[in-house]
């Protein structure tokens, strides 16, 4: 079989002398030194694959870019909406709590909220608050302004820049009222010797606030006070 | 001396600018790959893949690497671009452009009689190369064009080496079956 096989090749090895022609010898040959004679390019390890290592790096930047850029926004989402309910600072109603408490007390709408749930309060009513004959400008201004009058101008150059805002949040019938807030009046109240009104208040912040934990320092005062 | 250089030296040379390399390396394999490419695809087709295996071979001589045998890189080279060839054709390689018209080598000394009688012979052994499917055809071409081993076939066609053999091995045998008592 071998010598058979061998044969065959024999007689095969005599058929080969087909070959190129001179003409593309000479082209070949012309193109390889041309290509020796060419620059050299470093083929770095990336070569020929660089698009697509190209196009990984671009995804990982802009991934990297964007998710803190969307965090961002998620978060700048979130803060904006309480913003619509914390629309008067406690400094502000900390200023409006100085004033004395009234003698009479109009009926004010108290709503049973959750522990910590500011209360919605009728503007009128938390002005009404603590008032006394002796109004302090700013409360009779600001009730003007309430009922659509305008400020004068004199007192309006008065008002302190959070009273003047004060102002525009009271166009709304309602004021938030949270329970440190009431805490706070409570204890102005109490200084300012108005004990009764401070009891009143007291209680009404535990009927509307069951669960929130009053400040024992402000109970004591009050008993020592209420105490003959 | 250019004979003692080796395939993948040469070819590792002229990567490294060295044009002299390449025209060595070109004329030792210039005339199988040749015939590799005429057996398989006819003569009209042969020169324009000739020079494109060629330009292929010295745009990739950056991407050449010395574990690779030359030869076989080459005739993979070759083939695939055969394929893309068939491809392009939609046909399978035309035969009977194969035969040669003349395969005899001149010879003085032989009669006319046996001369005719060879040419004859030359002639049948290559319409019936030509006859072959074409994955015994590329075998037997490798083995007696190029000189590959069964192993360096098995790499080229992309097969292992019993598929390699039992190709050339069928090749040999529809070969002496089709030259009958002539060979």
């Amino acid at each position: 079989m071998n010598t058979e096989n061998d044969d065959i090749s024999r007689i095969y090895q005599q058929t080969r002398t087909a070959g190129p022609s001179a003409s593309t010898d000479d082209a070949i040959l012309a193109a390889s030194r041309k290509a020796a004679a060419a620059p050299k390019t470093a083929a770095g390890p990336f070569s020929g694959r660089w698009p697509a290592v190209a196009s990984i790096a671009a995804v990982i930047i802009i991934t990297i870019i964007l998710i803190p850029v969307i965090n961002v926004e998620h978060i700048q989402q979130k803060q904006s909406e309480p913003a619509a309910e914390d629309e008067l600072s406690t400094s502000t109603l900390m200023q409006l709590s100085e004033a004395p408490a009234p003698e009479k007390k109009k009926r004010s709408l108290y709503q049973a909220a959750p522990a910590n749930r500011p209360v919605l309060m009728k503007k009128e009513d938390m002005f009404n608050e603590g008032r006394t004959l002796t109004d302090e400008p700013i409360k009779s201004e600001m009730a003007d302004y309430s009922r659509g009058r305008e400020i004068p101008e004199a007192a309006a150059s008065a008002i302190p820049h959070e009273r003047s805002q004060k102002a525009a949040a009271d166009s709304a019938p309602f004021a938030i009222f949270t329970p440190e807030m009431w805490q706070v009046k409570i204890s102005r109240l109490i200084e300012q010797g108005e004990i009764e009104a401070a009891s009143r208040e007291l209680e009404e912040l535990k009927n509307n606030y069951p669960d929130f934990d009053i400040d024992s320092t402000l109970l004591e005062k009050l008993q020592q006070h209420e105490q003959p | 001396m250019e004979d003692e250089i080796s395939d993948e030296d040469l070819m590792m040379s002229y990567s490294g600018g060295n044009a002299d390399a390449f025209e060595v390396l070109y004329q030792r394999h210039k005339g199988p790959l040749y015939r590799f490419i005429l057996r398989q695809c006819g003569e009209s087709a042969t020169e324009e893949l000739f020079q494109d295996i060629w330009l292929n071979i010295i745009n990739a001589r950056s991407c050449y690497k010395v574990t690779a045998s030359f030869k076989t890189w080459l005739y993979h080279n070759a083939r695939n671009r055969i394929i893309d060839h068939y491809r392009r054709q939609s046909v399978r390689p035309v035969t009977s452009e194969t035969v040669e018209a003349s395969t005899v080598s001149s010879n003085p000394g032989t009669q006319p009689d046996r001369q005719l009688e060879s040419q004859t012979l030359h002639e049948q052994l290559l319409a019936a190369i030509a006859g072959l499917p074409a994955e015994q055809k590329e075998a037997f071409l490798l083995r007696e064009e190029a000189g590959l081993s069964i192993e360096q076939i098995a790499t080229t066609t992309g097969t292992n080496a019993e598929t390699a053999k039992s190709r050339l091995r069928y090749a040999m045998n529809k070969l002496r079956q089709q030259l009958g008592d002539n060979a």
